[in-house]
């Protein structure tokens, strides 16, 4: 049996966990291909027109996949952590799946909640792997197989930068959704590598570190997405590795409209130098590279000078 | 004196009002909202929250700029940005200078939180807080009930106008009254000239639901008065949320329709399987029965980039195409130019023409 994992959204984080649980139970496992402009033109021709552009763009990669396999993947993830909750799109991923799919049976929806405790966990589990077998111990093994492979995959290194000696040290967060798809983010990190930047994501930190900032910072988290973006950002600046900060956030999202403001927050009190990249599905990619070298210019020019920023000045006055 | 202030929500403030006067507590009513109360709102809070937090922020600030102690926000644990804004809220309102103490109110769980901010702001015998509940229960339902006349008056008024000339009187009327004992008394006098104005019966008139986020479909300011303008173009019009809803018992209307809303939940289930939060599973809940009940249109409302509503928003249109009812989907920011929105609220009332003429033919 082929089963379809979308690449989008929440595939950028988990994938390797699906891929290994639905493998031990002998399914073909099939990802869509990299984001094209095919993918977006497919889903604008069918989303909802106010959706942001990840959900969009996830829509495309269900629609673009959906002749090629038996089954397709789509989970909803509620609360990946104790209190802190995904944004209702991702919660509602399977009815946005049903309302754009031809055959709604050909949909593996499973809810994963973990607040709701182990035995709704085990439910979703043996939801997920129930069109496969009726085994449910071996349902039970390849998942727990699959969670132990999770835990050791390997952690990215930092982004080098192009040919000789970096010239500075970018700290880039975001979603992983955003960072990890190049045609969504318009290559945003090569490009920053060719500026000569090194570049550090969110994923490099140890885990559990950005929980750690997020909770000293604003308490408990509310959404899932704080580790990420503002978790990681307060812990590049604390570790004074970063010359500079890119948040990557997208066009109308929930969180990133509070999250996003917190961060450049930390860092204006950091006196280190932010960048916002709001990301929708215009193509055009000028006006980002003219920003992106403007960033990059006036982080290097502080970094020679040694200028440090005034507290009260704005992040990107046109004295500093 | 402890004076208290809150954020507007359609009429909501008329009940507010009388059950904090009866707690001997005194309300301080914001002024309506406005475009002032918008611009403080885009002023300080960041660039892309939705425009009702906005909106929120700026009748906060009215309303401290009055001179009042507590606040009651909007907040609490939900998948929507409301919830988590209420801290920052809280915050840049302090450090303008304002001096408070703020109570949350989560919207989803509006009864149990309102006994909880009663009790932080003030301790109440039983005695009082029996006759608070009962002053709001009072108030508030004459307030959805003037509120639903005016809306069936309006398509058939004779003098355009006259539904919201009786609407705004009679719910001056109802905020004059000193306690629960003078509405109950005058309840028959207040809506008397509702019920008794003079309609034309000739008019086709068009049952219209709006659906969607409770603030769009309630705040008046909002929606750029759309409950009106469809009124006037010849739609009666029903909404899904009305807060007097919320007082009758849930286990009784459990008994006395549980097939019905079993049936309807099921059907629901069919289109939208699980909460995603905010208010998108009842309000399609609603929207169900509004089309089971044969209603001519739907109107989604929702706040742009509203998180829940999306959802809602996308499955909608297949639970509408299911059923042959026509659906128009509107969504709400900053931008207050009301031309775009009548034109087409003018295409959605001649398309629910159209379809009527040509049923009426066949």
């Amino acid at each position: 049996m082929r089963i379809g994992l979308p690449r989008a959204l929440t595939y950028y984080e988990y994938a390797p966990l699906w891929r290994s649980f639905f493998e031990a139970l002998g399914a073909e496992v099939v990802v869509s291909r990299p984001t094209s402009r095919a993918t977006l033109d497919l889903a604008t021709s069918h989303a909802t027109a106010d959706l942001c552009l990840p959900v969009k763009l996830y829509a495309g990669h269900l629609l673009a996949l959906a002749p090629e396999v038996d089954l397709l993947f789509v989970p909803s993830l509620r609360r990946p952590m104790r209190a802190a909750t995904h944004c209702a799109k991702i919660v509602g991923l399977p009815d946005l799946a049903r309302s754009l799919v031809r055959e709604p049976s050909m949909l593996l929806a499973v809810d994963i909640d973990l607040d709701k405790g182990a035995l709704a966990l085990a439910q979703a589990v043996w939801a997920a792997g129930r069109p496969l077998t009726w085994n449910p111990v071996q349902i039970a093994r390849a998942a727990e197989a699959a969670w132990n492979q999770f835990q050791r995959r390997p952690k990215p290194t930092p982004r080098p930068a192009e040919g000789t000696q970096p010239v500075l040290t970018l700290g880039v967060v975001g979603h992983s959704y955003l960072l990890e798809d190049t045609y969504a983010n318009h290559r945003l990190l090569d490009r920053l590598g060719q500026l000569g930047a090194r570049v550090l994501t969110p994923g490099m930190l140890p885990d559990g570190a950005a929980d750690r900032c997020v909770e000293r910072l604003t308490g408990e988290a509310y959404w899932a997405y704080a580790p990420s973006l503002v978790g990681t950002g307060s812990c590049f600046l604390e570790s004074e590795e970063v010359d500079g900060l890119v948040a990557v956030i997208a066009f109308g999202c929930a969180p990133d409209s509070g999250l996003a403001p917190v961060l450049a927050q930390v860092a204006q009190r950091a006196g280190v130098p932010m960048l916002t990249l709001t990301l929708d599905e215009q193509s055009g990619e000028a006006g980002l590279m003219t920003r992106l070298e403007a960033f990059v210019d006036m982080v290097v020019l502080r970094k020679r000078r040694g200028v440090e920023l005034d507290e009260q000045a704005p992040l990107c006055s046109l004295e500093s | 004196v402890t004076r208290v202030t809150y954020a507007h929500f359609g009429m909501l403030y008329i009940s507010i009002e009388h059950y904090l006067r009866s707690l001997g507590l005194e309300p301080v009513t914001p002024p309506l909202s406005s475009r002032r109360t918008l611009d403080l709102g885009v002023r300080h809070c960041p660039e892309m929250t939705c425009a009702p937090c906005k909106i929120l922020f700026g009748n906060y600030c009215e309303g401290l700029e009055r001179g009042a102690d507590h606040l009651i926000l909007f907040g609490g644990p939900d998948t929507c940005r409301l919830g988590y804004l209420a801290r920052p809220q809280t915050e840049r309102l302090r450090e303008a200078g304002f001096e408070f103490t703020a109570h949350t109110v989560n919207p989803r769980t509006l009864a149990a939180d309102a006994l909880r901010v009663t009790r932080e702001i003030t301790d109440p015998s039983p005695r009082a807080w029996l006759d608070g509940a009962r002053t709001l229960i009072a108030s508030q339902t004459i307030v959805d009930e003037i509120e639903q006349l005016a809306f069936k008056l309006r398509p058939r008024e004779q003098d355009r106008g006259t539904a919201t000339r009786l609407q705004t009187r009679a719910l001056e009327e109802v905020r004059a009254c000193q306690d629960r004992v003078e509405i109950q008394a005058k309840r028959e006098q207040i809506l008397a000239p509702l019920l008794s104005a003079p309609r034309d019966r000739r008019r086709r008139v068009f049952r219209v639901a709006l659906v969607g986020d409770p603030y769009s479909v309630s705040e008046s300011f909002f929606n750029m008065n759309l409950e009106q303008e469809l009124g006037y173009l010849g739609a009666e019009v029903d909404r899904w949320f009305w807060i007097s809803r919320g007082f009758h018992l849930p286990s009784m209307e459990w008994v006395v329709h549980r097939g019905e809303i079993q049936a309807r939940s099921e059907e629901v289930a069919s289109y939208l399987g699980r909460d995603v939060g905010g208010f998108a599973l009842p309000s399609l809940k609603e929207a169900m029965s509004f089309v089971r009940e044969g209603v001519d249109g739907l109107v989604h409302l929702a706040p742009f980039s509203c998180t829940p509503e999306i959802v809602a928003a996308t499955v909608l249109p297949r639970m509408a195409r299911d059923h042959g009812v026509p659906l128009l989907a509107l969504s709400f920011d900053e931008q207050s130019g009301q031309a775009g929105l009548i034109t087409r609220l003018e295409a959605f009332v001649d398309l629910l023409d159209r379809r009527a003429w040509r049923r009426e033919r066949r």
